[in-house]
């Protein structure tokens, strides 16, 4: 053993990390080499000196300067943005960029118009066809002339209306007090002309009406459908009627409806 | 000349009921309402006669008859051709009228309510009403006119015309034989309108500021507006080919947008022309 593993040796036993082994080379070298060994105690009685020689407390003072030294510090590295400061914990922990992934895909995919959801809005939007419907079958009720062509005009938002709102124009057409009512009437259900019960009930109002208003008005629109039906009911009524003008629309209609 | 005024009692609350019988007279009836300080409604519907009605400062319905022998029984309407003709009485006889007229006033719940016999003989209905009103009236042989009433106003005439003047609020009215004028110093937003006749024209003012869509239509006549409208021409034409024949039949309504449209105006007449004017 030479002396200088022999004094590395004999620091690790001062710190107590010796091993068995170390420890007997190191007692043997020492029984060999006296000098070296009066050497290393001489040493050890000087590290057993420092350790008595007073340790001055930190004073208040120096507190204080470390805390403001650290404040200091801390500040100047908090003005550092957010932003970059995110982004750069963010570029560094890939693990949350791959969860925000994960998060955002999921999102998107809940968010996406499913099947589902484009059934729901056509739920919807029928919903709020049979709510436009309700209210028109509501305001038609109405003692008010107003109300009822308000509901009235409104079947011009309702193109696919059901058999009940269609049912109630045809008794506002034939019933209703009001003429400037029955004639909006019957000018919303030329919108439904497609449907026979329409067509019926207006051959059907030539014989109910005896307003020459209405009655010229319900000529124009078989016309304009081309109803070659309601000829028979337009003759009829053209015997009937002893108003000149109606007798001359009829005629007229009957002339066109024959001719097309 | 005999007349009796009876007032019959109140039934429930205020609800007075006048009956009138002449043959021959000029009568005035005071209506009050159970609720002088809200809208009104005036019903009334006659068979022969005209009505005119007026607003003024008051509270109450005033309603003035007057019928006149020398109308020999028939209506006083100017503009009915049969009113036209010579009166069947003959010659080197006087009339002694057989029939007695009838006026009933009725209020309930600031609804009045006015009945006639006018059936049996033309009876001129002069009636003043609070400015803030409802109307609903009908008459078949006579003029019809309104003056300066806010309100919905329902009025119908068959052989008459129908005069609006300086009015507020909403009108459907309609007639036969007789032109319609109108002029609103307001419009109710948002209530549609409708103005309907046969034979005569159409003209209607209104204040430049409205919304409102127009519908016109004139089988015969001509459509006039100084109105910056917006003109949609939205015709349904059915074309249909037989023998190498074409025919196209167009059932024209002429849509119109006063302003960001609105509320439907419709205006239909046959035989006349139609004015919309702006005030």
């Amino acid at each position: 053993m030479e002396r200088d593993e022999a004094f590395a040796l004999w620091q690790d036993k001062l710190n107590g990390e010796i091993g068995e082994e170390a420890e007997r080379r190191l007692k043997a070298y020492l029984e060999h080499h006296p000098d070296e060994a009066m050497e290393l105690q001489g040493l050890q009685k000087t590290w057993e000196l420092f350790d008595q020689i007073e340790r001055p407390e930190p004073s208040v003072q120096m507190d204080a300067r470390f805390e403001g030294m650290m404040a200091a510090y801390q500040s100047s590295k908090k003005r550092v943005s957010p932003i970059s400061f995110t982004m750069e914990w963010m570029v560094k922990s890939w693990r949350v960029a791959l969860a925000f992934l994960v998060i955002g895909l999921l999102v998107g995919w809940w968010m996406l118009p499913s099947h589902q959801q484009s059934n729901s809005i056509s739920e919807l939007s029928n919903e709020i066809q049979s709510m436009k419907e309700l209210m028109m079958l509501t305001l038609i009720e109405q003692p008010k002339a107003q109300e009822r062509i308000r509901a009235v005009n409104m079947t011009s938002d309702l193109p696919n209306a059901d058999e009940k709102v269609i049912k109630a124009l045809i008794s506002t057409l034939n019933l209703d007090e009001n003429l400037n009512v029955r004639l909006a009437a019957l000018e919303s259900l030329t919108q439904y002309a497609d449907r026979p019960m329409v067509r019926m009930a207006l051959i059907e109002a030539l014989t109910i009406q005896n307003s020459p208003i209405l009655l010229v008005a319900i000529a124009d629109v078989l016309v304009l459908i081309q109803e070659t039906s309601s000829v028979e009911a337009m003759k009829m009524l053209r015997e009937k009627t002893d108003e000149e003008l109606v007798k001359d629309k009829l005629e007229e209609s009957i002339a066109s409806l024959i001719s097309s | 000349m005999m007349k009796t005024l009876k007032i019959l009692a109140c039934l429930a609350g205020l609800l007075p009921i006048s009956l009138i019988k002449a043959q021959d007279f000029n009568e005035t009836l005071v209506v009050p309402l159970s609720r002088p300080t809200e809208k009104g409604k005036l019903e009334v519907s006659l068979v022969r006669g005209d009505i005119s009605i007026v607003a003024y400062d008051s509270d109450e319905v005033v309603i003035e008859a007057t019928s006149s022998k020398s109308v020999t029984g028939r209506g006083r309407c100017s503009d009915c051709e049969e009113d036209r003709r010579p009166s069947k009485v003959p010659p080197g006889m006087k009339r002694i009228s057989s029939s007695s007229i009838e006026l009933e006033a009725s209020e309930d719940d600031n609804e009045v309510e006015i009945a006639t016999n006018s059936w049996k003989q033309a009876v001129n209905l002069s009636i003043k009403v609070p400015k803030n009103f409802d109307l609903e009236v009908a008459t078949v042989h006579g003029k019809l006119s309104v003056a300066g009433v806010e309100g919905l106003m329902e009025a119908s005439s068959v052989h008459g015309a129908l005069t609006f003047s300086e009015v507020a609020g909403a009108v459907l009215c309609n007639t036969v034989h007789g032109s319609i004028v109108a002029t609103f110093n307001q419009v109710t937003k948002d209530e549609p309108m409708s103005f309907v006749t046969l034979h005569g024209d159409i003209d209607a003012s209104f204040p430049g500021e409205i919304n409102a869509t127009t519908k016109m239509k004139s089988d015969r006549g001509e459509i006039y507006t100084d109105f910056d409208m917006v003109i949609d021409k939205s015709t349904q034409e059915k074309k249909s080919s037989k023998d190498g024949e074409y025919k196209v039949s167009v059932n024209s309504w002429v849509y119109g947008k006063i302003n960001n449209g609105g509320a439907e105006y419709t205006f239909k007449n046959m035989h006349g022309d139609i004015i919309i004017r702006k005030e």
